[in-house]
């Protein structure tokens, strides 16, 4: 679903508006030595039918069901590694433990990126940009292991600040004591010859890899600052082969700041340096039912680790950054009837997936929750504790059946607004037959712990609201969104609102020089890390249509010198001119600036963004 | 997680302990290869790297690439007990602002970046030149440290600690960064790359241990990763290819294949070097009067350790102690005889290097 900034309708809106259930138990079998799961598309979060899933080093394989889901039983104890098929999506992966009781796999597939002609004979650079930059791979001449010169190239790419879910595997250096990877940019390469088959470096050759730093993180990582480098290897279910990447300037657009680095083997590959502060954060998984026990919980930047008899667990996530946390826990033989029971019907399964994002752990419900710094201590995700803790909630419940759709605004200076609507996606993840969606559960939280749980603004509306909640520019904001109303978090995303922007060296009836002229702008927010707005300036000569009459800037920066789109540029005519300035904080797609996806989850999407004008001015540009 | 055991053979009669530098978590590990346990965590200070052992066996040298030092890890008590500086404390940034915590601080008075640039610590925790080769004196009372950001070496006193020589060496076209450093007799052999990654020449360069003179230079390939001191000459691993290559000052290198990726290298017996290959998962045998190799993959019970990078022999010279330094750290003991994995001991993941002690 993309809309243009342009077309944006919202803030007319703005203007105008200003259970548990008893049943069951927690007792429902769940079956050893199988694994089950549910796929989805990252960009969209639809399940995906038809997915062909592998389990590594063994002949076993299934195809996901109309839900996206499927099982797998019988499996031989240990870990078991996943691969995921879909035409049109890059490869996906997967781990899970076979144990004692059944486990869950979320997997989110990316579309590919487009195919590219290579003859790999001949040295040559093949990018595929994104709002971030050039994802690129450089090819060294007669350096892949294959005499086919029609080969194909796909490279999708991902930026963990908005699609994590789809990185394969554990993000983890593991051994006697794991450490969390914390994800900076990454890529997958498919290099396809004529028949269809994968190829990849001669043994001992290298390729080299740019990728874009995400604009969220360009102020924690620098021109010349190492990052550690990974390769995902499908048959160990690792990523391998760490090497130092560069973070330098794309030789592509010479402009953007991209991780550079040696690759070996072409597959999922990216930056992810070892998290160095750590804490242990204590979270409890509930169900309709009561406290989970062997719920499975995944914290990215995080670690891994199941909950106790009292649904408790103790786990290592990276201390003051954003953290994903995802539960699950499946049921075999198990179906949930029109009351939300769990009632025994063989071959069924029941997958409950909660999620909750986390900005900041610090101060929310302006609480803190159970943690200590550094790694949790070896085996105390297993140990129980005491009741006087305060740990961090998360809820599950089965996946929403419907599909979501979120648009958030946050007004600077005013309101959080959501629009939630159901429907049925179809193949471009766009809503069809979309209706308001009430009922939804919806929080939003600010980057200093305050929080406030939105309100529908009339039944049916779909339309929701926080009372007493104002915006404060300059905060992010983070909104976790139980679409269906069942007490687990079907999707989540932030944004910055914007700073307060204004002009610095232009006023209202001024008079500047044409040929000298450059117009700055401040923005309040400008120096906090990861906020990234983007600036819309138009010149426009009141009355004029020439090509002297008009310029315009997007971009970050906060200057702009205002010339005429001639060959060579010239300073635009003298002249009465209305300037406007515009700011954005958001997702964008660079090329066309369509306003994308930041709000993920399963059987949701949606986008949260905040917009701020600057009232118009007029001003008077003079001539030589 | 129960270590994996093949069989037992018999263990080296000599009561020794295994260290292994585990640059993820800023420790050293202490590990009892007979129990195939982790006894103790040496915390030393961030991203421990190579390693060396006094010629006494009374100390050991740890190499901290992000600390900007070395630390002095005591064999009998198995503690830090010094660390040194390879470089001085900045007073500015590379931009040329001032670096007032250094001064608000007093960081001139530190001998380790880790001091304030810990986990909770001061930020970046990456700091410093990056210390990466380390070398002995002839008469063990100093060391020689490369470094990667400027191509520096410096020279410590390991009386005091302090630095008493420090020179950035002249780059050979891109081949700036100083990757390694060894000692053959009166001589130094400095490895300088480009910068990573590259496809340009690197270089091996002789100088002399007493004025740091260049006596000879040759290149090599592009990511030179480990020098060996042989008796005469020095191997050095191309980290970028499958190939390893003889260096002897004034002749011609001499290409060894090997399997991808070689980094680490390990004196095995006469003319014998066990080459660690870090992308394909494997060891060469490598006979360098023949020019003959064998490579081994490194499994055992049907998995697949990957990623080694160092080795160490036991006393008795009957096994080598191999780090695998995947994300799934483990350190391996392999039976030079058999060429086989016997066990598989886990320790952190991306560890890097591992050095043989007498036990106390």
């Amino acid at each position: 679903m993309k809309k243009t900034l342009g077309l944006v309708a919202l803030l007319g809106v703005l203007v105008a508006c200003g259970g548990d259930n008893n049943g069951g138990g927690n007792t429902a079998p769940s079956a050893p030595n199988t694994v089950a799961g549910l796929v989805t598309d990252i960009g969209s979060g639809v399940r995906l039918s038809g997915v062909t899933v592998r389990v590594v080093g063994s002949s076993r394989t299934t195809t996901t069901d109309n839900r996206g889901e499927f099982i797998l039983q019988n499996l031989p104890a240990g870990l078991v590694k996943l691969d995921f098929e879909k035409a049109g999506y890059a490869p996906g992966h997967g781990i899970a433990e076979s144990a004692s009781s059944a486990q869950t796999v979320v997997v989110a597939l990316k579309k590919e990126g487009a195919e590219q002609g290579y003859n790999p004979t001949q040295a040559r650079t093949l990018y595929q940009r994104t709002e971030a930059g050039p994802y690129a791979v450089i090819f060294q001449p007669n350096s892949l292991n294959t005499t086919d010169t029609n080969l194909r190239v796909v490279v999708t790419p991902l930026d963990p600040t908005k699609e994590d879910a789809a990185l394969p595997g554990d993000l983890v250096a593991g051994g006697a004591s794991p450490t969390p990877l914390a994800p900076v940019t990454f890529a997958e390469f498919s290099i396809l010859d004529s028949q269809n088959r994968r190829i990849n470096l001669k043994p001992g050759s290298s390729a080299i890899v740019e990728l874009p730093i995400p604009p969220e993180l360009r102020s924690r990582y620098r021109i010349g600052d190492k990052i550690h480098c990974y390769a995902y290897n499908p048959q160990t279910g690792r990523w391998e082969d760490f090497v130092e990447g560069t973070v330098e300037r794309s030789s592509v657009d010479g402009t953007t700041p991209v991780l550079r680095a040696s690759i070996r083997h072409f597959s999922w590959y990216g930056g992810a340096p070892a998290v160095q502060d750590q804490e242990c954060v204590l979270v409890e998984v509930s169900n309709r039912f009561g406290k989970l026990e062997g719920a499975v919980v995944t914290a990215r930047p995080g670690l891994r680790a199941v909950t106790n008899r009292l649904g408790q667990a103790n786990i290592t996530v990276e201390k003051g950054v954003p953290i994903n946390f995802t539960a699950t826990k499946t049921y075999t033989d198990t179906f949930v009837d029109a009351n939300g029971n769990l009632v025994p019907k063989p071959g069924a399964k029941v997958i409950d997936i909660g999620r909750v994002y986390e900005d900041d752990l610090i101060g929310l419900d302006g609480k803190n929750y159970t943690r200590t710094p550094g790694p949790c201590p070896s085996g105390s995700s297993q140990s129980v504790r005491t009741a006087a803790t305060n740990p961090l909630p998360i809820r599950v419940a089965p996946a929403p059946e419907g599909f979501f759709q979120a648009t958030a605004l946050l007004q600077p200076g005013g309101l959080a607004f959501v629009q939630l609507e159901k429907g049925i996606p179809n193949a471009d993840g766009d809503l069809e037959n979309a209706k308001p969606a009430s009922g939804a559960n919806i929080t939003i939280t600010d980057n200093a712990g305050k929080t406030a749980t939105l309100s529908e603004l009339a039944p049916g509306s779909g339309a929701y609201f926080a009372n007493n909640f104002t915006v404060e520019p300059g905060k992010r904001y983070t909104l976790n969104i139980d679409a269906d109303g069942n007490g687990s978090v079907d999707g989540s995303g932030s944004a910055f609102a914007v700073g307060n922007v204004a002009w610095s060296n232009l006023v209202n009836g001024g008079s500047y020089s044409a040929s000298n002229l450059t117009a700055t702008w401040s923005d309040s927010a400008a120096s906090q890390p990861g906020y990234n707005a983007l600036y819309m300036v138009s010149f426009q000569r009141n009355g004029g249509s020439g090509v002297s009459d008009f310029a315009v800037y997007v971009g970050s920066e906060r200057s702009f010198q205002p010339r005429a789109q001639t060959s060579p540029p010239t300073p635009l005519a003298p002249g009465t001119y209305t300037v406007t300035l515009n700011a954005f904080s958001g997702a964008l797609n660079g090329s066309n600036l369509n306003i994308t996806d930041n709000i993920t989850g399963v059987g949701m999407q949606g986008q949260i963004y905040s917009i701020q004008p600057v009232n118009p001015i007029t001003i008077t540009l003079t001539g030589p | 997680m129960p270590f994996l055991v093949a069989c037992s053979s018999a263990w080296p009669r000599d009561a020794h302990l295994v260290l292994v530098s585990q640059a993820g978590s800023s420790t050293v590990a202490v590990i009892d290869p007979r129990q195939g346990k982790t006894l103790q965590r040496i915390t030393v200070g961030g991203l421990p790297h190579r390693m060396v052992l006094s010629p006494d066996g009374s100390k050991v040298y740890v190499v901290l690439v992000g600390s900007q030092a070395v630390a002095e890890v005591d064999v009998r008590s198995l503690a830090v007990t010094r660390t040194f500086l390879t470089a001085p404390v900045p007073e500015r940034r590379a931009d040329g602002s001032l670096i007032q915590a250094h001064f608000d601080q007093d960081a001139f008075t530190q001998t380790t970046c880790f001091a304030c640039h810990n986990p909770g610590g001061a930020k970046p925790f990456i700091v410093g030149e990056r210390p990466v080769g380390i070398a002995l004196s002839s008469d063990a009372s100093r060391l020689f440290i490369s470094h990667i950001r400027q191509g520096r070496l410096s020279e410590i006193s390991l009386k005091d600690g302090a630095v008493v020589r420090s020179q950035d060496l002249p780059p050979t076209g891109a081949a700036s960064e100083a990757a390694d450093v060894a000692r053959v007799g009166s001589k130094l052999v400095v490895a300088l790359r480009p910068r990573q990654p590259s496809t340009e020449a690197s270089a091996v360069r002789w100088l002399d241990a007493q004025t740091w003179q260049t006596l000879a230079e040759a290149p090599t390939g592009a990511d030179p990763a480990f020098v060996l001191p042989l008796e005469e000459g020095a191997l050095v691993s191309n980290f970028e290819s499958n190939t390893l290559s003889l260096h002897t000052p004034g002749a011609a290198p001499r290409l060894f294949t090997v399997t991808p990726g070689p980094l680490g290298m390990l004196r095995v017996g006469k003319g014998q070097v066990l080459s660690l290959n870090y992308y394909s998962n494997a060891v060469s045998l490598l006979n360098l009067e023949t020019g003959e190799s064998q490579s081994y993959r490194l499994e055992l019970a049907g998995q697949t350790f990957v990623n080694p990078t160092h080795a160490a022999l036991s006393p008795d010279g009957r096994l080598a102690y191999i780090v695998s330094s995947g994300t799934e750290g483990h350190l391996l003991v392999f039976d030079l005889k058999s060429s086989r994995v016997l066990r598989a001991i886990p320790i952190d993941g991306l560890s890097f290097d591992v050095v043989v002690v007498g036990r106390k």
